[in-house]
């Protein structure tokens, strides 16, 4: 094949789960190449294949039945069964005091960081998809305040943008995401040959230290939160070059909120 | 029985086992046999029962089959020593040689492979558990990419990239097929 155009997005176009703007582009893509309208030829017959001779199986009736038999025996909460033993008040006092800091502290600990591994995850993938699929922008733009107002009208959130061009750091335009359930801003510059992504989104917490980048994958991730936003930068520039930037932009955002 | 525990039961009817026939059909492409299915989805509608209070989420569908794939993972972890089933092996199939999908045959033969029933059920069958299982989220259960990255708990762009390599793969399978049935003949 000598047409490199990403298989990806092909059957993402043939199971019509792109946005309205990539699925024109693979559209005008396929009208023009032989070789991926084959392609997408040949997924849609597959499609259609599967459709027509994979057997979809039906629960039995005796499997519906003994499910809502089963629910009429199941109690509303888990009882745990204490053992009979004699137990001074002070023991129990203490046994559910442990309990309760087990539970908390380390059950918030892992959940706390489960999720903020899953995030990374998805920080990665989104900012690799966006450089794969050459959708690093849904607006080019060198300019902040047009940035800004383009995020303010698809969003429902303003996201706090500051002017850090220079030489090295060139601002491309800015794309949105969904991250955590919710859409997110990212604004795309370009380091030198890396691209760097900021994402930034509401967060419950006021502020948040940037701490030392998450390395991944070949990628740096870096996080705090300023002002009620969480701000993550994605790069495989180097480590101190994307913590400096998270600390510049960081300056930068505090400055802003003091003129407020 | 208590009034709010009718109701409960009501409400469950309603939200979650109205989508028993997929969980079903998920659970039974997942293991191959209907009595594994059974057990899995009576095991996973218990467990989403047990749960249903702390169900927040809007789409109970996409939350009863992730409860159906946890049931069968955690089954596959409890019974090792079943050799049948190696459950998201991405490579069990190496010994045939990858059909790409931009490899071009004449119109006949895709006509032929894509059409022939048993040939397409088998090539589904013979695919590993991880590519089987997103092609019929997607095609049978008509599941959205969020959806399945819900369910898979993984990111979209993963959605995107097994299943093209799902496609790629149900393609060679077909192929291979094709041409035993045809030297057969």
């Amino acid at each position: 094949m000598t047409c490199n155009y990403d298989e990806k997005l092909i059957n993402a176009y043939a199971d019509k789960q792109l946005d309205a703007a990539n699925m024109v582009e693979v559209e005008q893509h396929i009208s023009s190449c032989k070789e991926c309208d084959y392609v997408y030829q040949n997924i849609v017959s597959l499609k259609n294949a599967v459709n027509k001779h994979a057997e979809i199986h039906s629960a039995p009736e005796h499997v519906r039945e003994k499910i809502l038999g089963d629910l009429h025996n199941i109690p509303d909460h888990q009882i745990t069964t204490i053992p009979p033993l004699a137990r001074s008040r002070t023991f129990y006092f203490l046994a559910a005091a442990s309990l309760l800091f087990i539970t908390v502290f380390v059950g918030s600990f892992f959940h706390h960081h489960l999720e903020e591994e899953k995030l990374i995850n998805n920080l990665l993938s989104s900012h690799v998809n966006a450089i794969n699929a050459n959708r690093l922008t849904d607006i080019q733009s060198t300019r902040v305040e047009q940035l800004y107002s383009w995020f303010t009208q698809k969003l429902d959130f303003s996201p706090k943008l500051v002017d850090i061009s220079s030489e090295g750091l060139q601002l491309l335009g800015g794309r949105l995401d969904t991250l955590e359930k919710q859409r997110v801003a990212a604004i795309t510059y370009k380091l030198g040959h890396h691209i760097v992504n900021v994402y930034t989104w509401p967060s419950p917490e006021k502020q948040d230290a940037i701490e030392e980048a998450h390395s991944k994958q070949g990628y740096q991730v870096v996080y705090w939160c300023n002002d009620y936003m969480n701000y993550w930068i994605v790069s495989d520039a180097n480590k101190s070059t994307i913590l400096d930037l998270a600390k510049h932009i960081q300056n930068k955002l505090t400055d802003e909120t003091k003129k407020h | 029985m208590k009034r709010s525990d009718s109701e409960k039961i009501t409400l469950f009817q309603n939200l979650v086992l109205c989508h028993l026939d997929s969980a079903y059909n998920y659970a039974y492409w997942l293991c191959h046999n209907k009595h594994d299915a059974e057990d899995i989805c009576q095991e996973a509608c218990t467990k989403a029962y047990s749960a249903f209070d702390r169900f927040e989420a809007n789409n109970a569908k996409a939350w009863l089959l992730t409860i159906i794939r946890h049931t069968f993972l955690s089954n596959i972890r409890k019974n090792k020593q079943s050799a049948e089933i190696i459950p998201f092996d991405l490579h069990s199939q190496n010994d045939i040689l990858p059909e790409a999908l931009h490899d071009k045959h004449s119109p006949e033969i895709d006509l032929l492979r894509f059409n022939n029933q048993n040939i397409v059920r088998k090539a589904i069958d013979t695919l590993n558990t991880e590519h089987r299982e997103i092609i019929i989220l997607r095609e049978l259960e008509d599941l959205s990419y969020s959806e399945i990255a819900d369910i898979l708990d993984c990111a979209i762009g993963t959605v995107m990239s097994r299943l093209s390599r799902a496609r790629t793969q149900l393609n060679t399978i077909l192929m291979h097929s094709f041409q035993t049935m045809e030297k057969k003949a």
